[in-house]
């Protein structure tokens, strides 16, 4: 491997609180990823809902980590495990956990829409506000009247 | 396909109790406390006179579906328990955007919309109201991803999260 060192990016215009929310919602989506991988497990019904689930949320981390490797910053890495916040053992428990993911998610994004510095975060992220509402939904969620930002409006 | 997301499952069950210290999955999704307030100085004119239009907009098309959810109701009686919660979630997106900030001269947030027909059947009425629900969050989206002020566009994110979410909850 050759050991060509690594352009400094240029310092970007979206680097600051846009940055920081942007990789708030990374460091959700990995958070997420890895909650589905545990939810899916204890879902064996709705396997393949989970797995679309999980699918959708790899693709939305690809596309928000390119974002801000785009913006000239280092995309935050997933941990190596993550501690979950209720024990998950039977399908009620994974789609509360699934819930919470999509809540929790919900609000970092709702977050990002307000600080996202270029078009493209916006749009990534005002769509995963309306994906992450949903989906809380379909986990049996509580209908809200502003999904990532009841109780800040 | 889950019996091998099981067995990894387990592993990292294990992984978790040996790893000291690792991050609590709430935590690395603790909602941000952030204001999302705008608190840098407001825009050019042009765009803050471009964020009244789509707030006088976004509040139009709460009026309509609020409209909408009043006339189903009193049609069929037996859909008003179904549809009230939701109807309450529009009472909130109209209170919130009428509240934050300035709306065109001489509008009035209490104009009243013209009753729209409701279908003879309660499912095709209820089907009407999911279709309504999900244009307007259509609409909420593209007014998001145009708005100039960050609370505006975070406010219509969120307004069209709530109605893409009632679209499912009707469907």
């Amino acid at each position: 491997m050759t050991t060509t060192p690594a352009p400094t990016p240029a310092p970007s215009p979206s680097a600051g609180p846009g940055l920081d929310a942007a990789q708030a919602a990374l460091a959700g989506e990995h958070a997420c990823v890895y909650g589905y991988g545990v939810a899916g497990a204890h879902l064996p019904d709705r396997a393949e809902e989970a797995l679309g689930a999980l699918t959708a949320h790899r693709s939305r981390r690809d596309a928000l980590t390119a974002l801000i490797v785009a913006a000239g910053a280092e995309p935050g890495a997933a941990e190596p495990g993550y501690a979950l916040p209720s024990p998950v053992t039977d399908p009620a428990s994974a789609q509360a956990l699934a819930v919470l993911l999509e809540q929790r998610l919900g609000a970092l994004y709702a977050d990002l829409v307000g600080a996202a510095a270029t078009p493209e975060l916006r749009e990534l992220a005002v769509r995963a506000v309306v994906a992450s509402s949903v989906q809380a939904l379909t986990w049996g969620g509580a209908p809200s009247a502003f999904p990532g930002l009841d109780g800040r409006v | 396909m889950w019996s091998v997301t099981q067995r990894v499952d387990e592993g990292r069950r294990r992984l978790l109790a040996l790893v000291a210290g690792a991050p609590v999955l709430g935590a690395a999704l603790a909602a941000c406390a952030a204001d999302p307030r705008p608190k840098a100085a407001p825009g050019p004119r042009s765009a803050l006179d471009a964020d009244v239009k789509l707030r006088w907009r976004a509040v139009r098309s709460e009026q309509t579906l609020l409209a909408l959810h009043a006339a189903v109701a009193a049609a069929h009686p037996d859909l008003a328990a179904t549809l009230q919660p939701l109807t309450a979630h529009h009472d909130e997106h109209l209170a919130a955007l009428v509240a934050d900030g300035p709306l065109p001269y001489g509008f009035s947030p209490d104009a009243v919309v013209a009753a729209p027909e409701v279908a003879g059947d309660a499912a095709g009425a209820l089907a009407a109201v999911a279709a309504a629900e999900r244009a307007a969050a259509d609409t909420c989206v593209a007014a998001s991803l145009a708005a100039a002020g960050p609370r505006l566009a975070a406010v219509l994110a969120t307004i069209a999260g709530s109605e893409a979410g009632h679209g499912v909850v009707l469907a």
